[in-house]
């Protein structure tokens, strides 16, 4: 079984829908790790069976759209605890959840642990490739929150936490 | 008037809602179907060169980013005004092909299936692709979960990636295709062909065999007479990569048949206060409303739309179930929104066949890929047929090739009016007067939007995958007197 998977989802084509994908883009330049590798998505379906299979440990980073939370607040659970994120549910296919339940009514190796780390966005309806001025200014606090949260479950390089989130 | 909305949106605020109205006799007055639009898209394209949109328009949505990619690629060959060679066209359609039994297996077992296999009134926890694999087994579920995954893999192949899709430049395409992996695709695509026809035999056993679900496709609330719109080949064959778009009318009879770059001549698009999404409509017949017939300019561009708009299919096997489905439902054209089901199933074979048909053809590992290309024209459009409905790209450039305008009617906008109408003829049919509305009503009202297989990712912009349902009834002032919630 391989070891970690940190998965970003997001379009990043579409302001703060992509705040998971870039999140994950920095952290794989900052940690490149011969057990962790890293992934891409645009949405969250039965695609990703096939994508999350063989790992031990899934990290999931992707954007919430609730209003419940501040933009760029950072919510993690686990799937025990699962919130809708933006791209977990699927309304063209089935969320994410029953994906996973899916896999393992299958019989599919599924991770042993799935944590997701839900970004709160601002806006995600017009198409530019920056994040939106709330994201954007609090964009390295929101690398940190991930970084803490990942960092609690993985050993993360001290000094390349430090760089990245200087 | 009481008011009764659902809303698909309850953690995501503002993306969606259907809203329906009683009158004061507490019958279906009216229903709404509501979403937002995704904003900038043209902005975003402008300025930057006309063969760089095939890969961003591939992002605009995760879930059919392979007909973004081949209508944008085609509208680039069209802005320079070169046809691709011979042997890219082909690679093109190979991958189109497993783009659509990738998707059109997704849309069977994981949305349809389980309103059919489950029972569409059962308990919306046991309503789902679980369910469905409860009931038919699991050998059938990794079947399932096999087959979409091959179909993406010969995607990644002759793609470059699944999703972020690389394949096309204007004249053709990329990269080629060796004879080892043609052979292992014929090997994947005639399994395709078994599970298509696995496909239609469950479909066959479980739905027709049952007569309360004919009944229900046939003369349930979800008949919709409007017309029907699909691309098709030289001899009027269904076809999702080429040709010209056809349009027949409630009978049958052709409306209308155009070339992509002519379609401004044969659709308009119109707008509604109380929509963000436009309304296309046929210009020669002109908008009337939301009303059915033959004067009606409302059209429905969907598997069964394409097959209502076809003289058949272009593959044995597809051709054979076309000519039961046709025969079982009474000839053609028909109008039974459910039947969509069954055509997609047909569709499925199709592209199964046709795979595997290209995958045989020896000029597919031809070296001449791209037709060169000199100075841009100026403009160009490009149609192929997305799982759920004619997708166009048109696209304004300058003499450089720098995109100085866009526009794009994808799938899902065509049915816009249709899914509004479908929506309310199922409401007006299953709500009745004195009667509670039960989650199972709920969820057959929803039948009538899901066989359209919509997709707002690109038309507008995602909905949460669970359907979560929220029925708000009010009194004639708006209040609510009662909420019913279905998470």
């Amino acid at each position: 079984m391989k070891e970690t998977l940190i998965l970003g989802l997001g379009n990043e084509f579409l302001s703060d829908d992509g705040i998971g994908s870039k999140i994950v883009h920095d952290l794989e330049n900052s940690f490149p790790d011969d057990k962790i590798d890293y992934k891409y998505f645009v949405t969250g379906s039965l695609d990703l069976i096939d994508v999350i299979s063989g790992y031990r440990f899934l990290v999931i980073v992707d954007a919430m759209r609730t209003r419940y939370y501040k933009p760029g607040s950072v919510i993690s659970f686990e799937m025990k605890d699962y919130q809708a994120t933006v791209h977990l549910n699927n309304f063209h296919d089935i969320p994410f959840p029953d994906s996973v339940k899916l896999a393992q009514q299958l019989e599919m190796d599924m991770p042993e642990m799935i944590l997701i780390a839900g970004i709160e966005i601002s806006t995600d309806l017009e198409f530019s490739s920056e994040l939106s001025p709330e994201l954007k200014t609090r964009y390295n606090s929101v690398l940190g929150k991930v970084i803490s949260i990942i960092s609690q479950h993985l050993l993360l390089p001290e000094k390349q936490i430090k760089n990245i989130t200087a | 008037m009481q008011r009764i909305t659902i809303d698909p949106i309850t953690r995501l605020e503002g993306h969606g809602k259907i809203e329906i109205f009683m009158n004061g006799e507490g019958t279906v007055e009216n229903v709404y179907f509501q979403v937002p639009e995704l904003r900038g898209f043209e902005k975003f394209c402008e300025g930057r060169p006309v063969e760089e949109l095939s890969q961003i328009v591939t992002k605009i949505c995760g879930v059919c980013p392979g007909c973004h990619h081949m209508a944008s690629g085609k509208a680039a060959d069209a802005v320079y005004g070169v046809e691709p060679t011979p042997t890219a066209k082909k690679l093109r359609e190979l991958f189109y092909m497993a783009h659509f039994v990738h998707s059109h297996i997704a849309h069977f077992y994981a949305l349809a299936a389980p309103d059919f296999v489950v029972g569409p009134t059962a308990k919306p926890e046991e309503r789902n692709i679980l369910g469905v694999i409860g009931k038919v087994g699991k050998e059938i579920g990794l079947e399932v979960i096999k087959q979409r995954r091959i179909a993406q893999e010969i995607q990644a192949l002759l793609g470059g990636h699944q999703t972020h899709v690389v394949m096309n430049i204007p004249g053709g395409v990329r990269k080629g295709l060796t004879s080892a992996e043609q052979e292992d695709i014929a090997g994947k695509a005639k399994r395709f062909v078994d599970f298509a026809k696995f496909s239609l035999n469950l479909f066959n056993d479980v739905v027709l065999g049952n007569k309360t679900y004919v009944d229900l496709i046939l003369n349930g609330p979800y008949s919709l007479k409007i017309h029907s719109m699909g691309l098709v080949d030289e001899n009027n064959h269904v076809n999702f990569y080429d040709g010209k778009v056809r349009v027949v009318d409630t009978e049958g009879k052709e409306h209308c048949k155009y070339a992509p770059n002519e379609y401004l001549d044969y659709v308009e698009e119109r707008v509604e206060p109380w929509s963000y999404l436009k309304f296309p409509y046929l210009k020669k017949k002109g908008w009337h409303g939301f009303v059915e017939g033959q004067e009606s300019g409302v059209y429905q561009a969907s598997p069964l739309s394409r097959l209502n708009a076809a003289d058949g299919m272009a593959t044995p096997l597809a051709q054979k179930e076309y000519e039961k489905m046709y025969s079982v439902l009474g000839g053609k054209p028909v109008h039974a929104t459910l039947a969509m089901h069954w055509a997609r199933l047909v569709e499925l074979l199709y592209a199964a066949e046709r795979c595997f048909e290209l995958s045989l053809d020896t000029e597919i590992t031809g070296k001449d890929l791209r037709t060169p290309v000199g100075k841009p024209v100026g403009e160009g459009v490009g149609i192929v047929e997305a799982q759920r409905g004619t997708l166009t790209h048109h696209y304004w450039t300058d003499d450089k090739g720098i995109v100085t305008k866009a526009n794009i009617i994808v799938g899902t906008t065509n049915n816009n009016a249709a899914i509004c109408m479908s929506l309310k003829k199922a409401a007006m049919g299953l709500i009745k007067k004195g009667e509670e509305v039960t989650n199972g009503i709920l969820n057959m009202i929803e039948m009538a939007f899901r066989a359209y297989d919509p997709c707002f990712s690109c038309a507008t912009h995602h909905l949460p995958g669970t359907m979560p349902l929220v029925v708000n009834i009010r009194d004639k002032d708006g209040m609510i007197i009662k909420t019913l919630r279905r998470d």
